[in-house]
């Protein structure tokens, strides 16, 4: 039972996109998750390149994640 | 050949034109490698002159994450820190 389960909020720590929120849609294998967020392009990524937050959203069909995690989180932490 | 370029750090090459007469080329020796702004290893880069960074567009002058100043394994080093002032884990 890894910690980068579906409705996982993460912060990207690599690439163009470091510092951003994101959220983990689907598990694809141990080293590779489809994740997405407000500033982060539905992608998928390695979790090496992810950090883990205490905090999950739920992912239901209709509801717009990116707004969700927006009003709660923000962007990210780097302009 | 003017007097500076008669260095030996400058590169000379000899080039047969469609006129078919031969010229020098004249090749200028290449700065030294950028480093890392904490740990000050050498950062993997194009190592090009100030006037050949200027005609490149601006995207391709240096990466586009956050901290291009850094090396990528500090970069990670300097967000996580940031991540666990802002988010208590």
């Amino acid at each position: 039972m890894s910690i980068f389960e579906p409705g996982r909020v993460c912060i990207k720590i690599a690439g163009r996109e470091a510092g951003k929120y994101c959220v983990v849609l689907e598990v694809i294998d141990e080293n590779f998750v489809i994740v997405q967020g407000p500033k982060v392009r539905k992608r998928r990524c390695n979790i090496a390149h992810l950090q883990a937050l205490p905090e999950k959203i739920e992912i239901k069909e209709g509801v717009d994640i990116n707004k969700i995690i927006l009003e709660k989180f923000g962007e990210g932490i780097i302009k | 050949m003017r007097r500076a370029l008669r260095s030996t750090k400058i590169k000379k090459i000899v080039k047969r034109t469609p006129g078919n007469r031969l010229t020098i080329h004249f090749r200028k020796p290449k700065p030294n490698y950028a480093h890392c702004g904490i740990c000050g290893k050498k950062i993997v880069r194009a190592r090009l002159r100030a006037s050949e960074i200027r005609k490149l567009p601006k995207v391709q002058r240096r990466p586009e994450r956050p901290f291009p100043e850094l090396c990528p394994k500090c970069m990670r080093e300097k967000i996580k820190a940031m991540i666990r002032a802002v988010v208590k884990i």
